[in-house]
């Protein structure tokens, strides 16, 4: 008798936490795929999260309920509360750490992107300058004469630069081509489709320089 | 005494200490996981995409975190990054084995063990089993949470200053190439339009130039073909760029102080 007493009783106790995992396992599963597939993971995080949250807080009820002595309830309670508030910490932390990472890695890269233009593209210009005014005699030639000589065959709208390596993007058009002025305009093609120009103008009196994003 | 022999006869196949084996191939488990990460990598299912490391399998917060980081990678490469199934359903399963099994297995185990201490009925029963195994885990990962969070925190603010300073110094970069440019054109530039004329002897470097938000900057005239420019950071005091320019307009001789080495 005492020992069918004790199979029903480990039948039951098998019984009530397996109806435990299943609830468990399908709310959580359930509110992982609530939000849907995308890249990031932290919107089925905070979804599974929040539903496997509430179903501890069920278990807590049910398992702290009585006669479970008073001491022990207020012990498994506040070891829970805690376990469950590091967590929920240390997920915002990482998301904050990781999409601040991710914002200044982006950054850096568009930064360096922009610096291409803005180290190249003055170099036909100054070039053009030094042999302007490094001409001797009565007749001289004036810059855009000087430009061709060492860019031969541009034109308004032409591209000067020759790629230096397959992911060379980078373009830099003649704007202007005057005998008394010469504007260029360098930017770089990104798969991204963001495009920053840097327009260098010379004249005799120098080179001046603006950003256009 | 009635209860130890009956729990004999309804479980003969277990010996004494079997338990016990049970908790110290538990410890052992756990001792690989935490301190062999190399022998735990999934490959990616995408080539290319980095290998998943199941070391975090306690903390699925950080393989979430770990995933946006590997996507801005691949956005710095202009790869769109696309979807692992691999890691959604590890992180799930992470997920689901500290937040619903463990807690469920420990607790429904502990209360009745709590309630009726004297019996040790269920000691080498299969929930004796599930019970230690639960119970050590959950312990391995509470305990662990403390530590974690504090190494996080001091890992945290380093990794973003090591970006910002990164961002910083690209910025005094560009703005170095710029001010370098008005610096040849005095050398190139005939005396009669304010220039050097093939020296950059009395250059004298514009004052409203001389500071940006990112850096205070100046010029020294070495000698007539060559003049010392340094960016002294606005943010890190102890932080500079130093180079130097040529008569060919040619930046050399690059040298970084302070946290911009």
């Amino acid at each position: 008798m005492e020992k069918t007493t004790i199979m029903i009783e480990i039948k039951q106790e098998v019984s009530i936490t397996l109806l435990w995992l299943v609830a468990g396992i399908v709310i959580v599963t359930v509110a992982y795929f609530l939000p849907g597939f995308s890249t990031e993971f932290w919107p089925s995080l905070y979804s599974a999260g929040a539903a496997a949250f509430l179903y501890l807080f069920a278990l807590l009820f049910y398992v702290t309920r009585k006669p479970l002595e008073k001491k022990w309830k207020i012990i498994v309670w506040s070891v829970a509360l805690f376990a469950l508030g590091i967590s929920a910490y240390q997920s915002i932390r990482f998301e904050s750490l990781a999409k601040s990472t991710r914002s200044n890695l982006l950054e850096v890269r568009n930064q360096a992107f922009k610096s291409m233009p803005l180290s190249l593209v003055p170099y036909p210009l100054l070039k053009t300058l030094k042999a302007y005014h490094q001409q001797h005699g009565p007749k001289k030639k004036n810059l855009k004469d000087i430009f061709l000589q060492f860019n031969p065959g541009a034109t308004v709208g032409t591209n000067i630069h020759e790629p230096n390596w397959e992911a060379d993007h980078l373009v830099i058009l003649v704007q202007v081509l005057e005998n008394d002025r010469i504007e260029l305009a360098g930017g770089v093609d990104l798969p991204g489709k963001i495009r920053v120009e840097e327009h260098f103008t010379l004249t005799e009196k120098g080179l001046t320089h603006d950003t256009i994003e | 005494m009635t209860q130890l022999n009956n729990t004999e006869i309804l479980s003969p196949e277990y010996t004494r200490g079997y338990v016990w084996g049970i908790f110290f191939l538990a410890v052992i488990a756990l001792v690989i996981l935490f301190f062999l990460p190399d022998r735990f990598i999934i490959k990616p299912e995408i080539p290319g995409q980095p290998p998943i490391s199941i070391n975090f399998f306690f903390a699925p917060w950080v393989l979430a975190a770990g995933r946006t980081i590997s996507n801005s990678l691949s956005e710095w490469s202009f790869r769109y990054p696309g979807d692992s199934t691999l890691l959604r359903i590890l992180m799930l399963c992470a997920i689901l084995f500290i937040f619903v099994v463990l807690p469920t297995f420990f607790l429904l185990a502990w209360r009745p063990r709590r309630i009726n201490q004297n019996d040790i009925q269920h000691g080498l029963s299969l929930s004796g089993v599930g019970y230690v195994y639960s119970a050590v885990l959950l312990g391995f990962f509470i305990l662990g949470l403390i530590p974690s969070t504090i190494q996080h925190e001091n890992t945290r603010s380093s990794i973003l200053s090591a970006l910002i300073i990164l961002r910083d110094r690209n910025y005094i970069f560009d703005e170095i190439v710029e001010k370098s440019l008005d610096v040849y054109q005095y050398y190139l530039l005939p005396k009669s339009l304010g220039g050097g004329e093939g020296s950059y002897e009395g250059y004298l470097f514009p004052t409203k130039e001389s500071k940006s938000q990112y850096a205070s900057y100046s010029v020294k005239v070495v000698n007539a073909n060559e003049v010392q420019m340094t960016a002294q950071s606005l943010a890190y005091p102890k932080a500079s760029v130093g180079l130097t320019i040529d008569s060919t307009g040619q930046m050399k001789n690059w040298n970084y102080t302070g946290e911009y080495q």
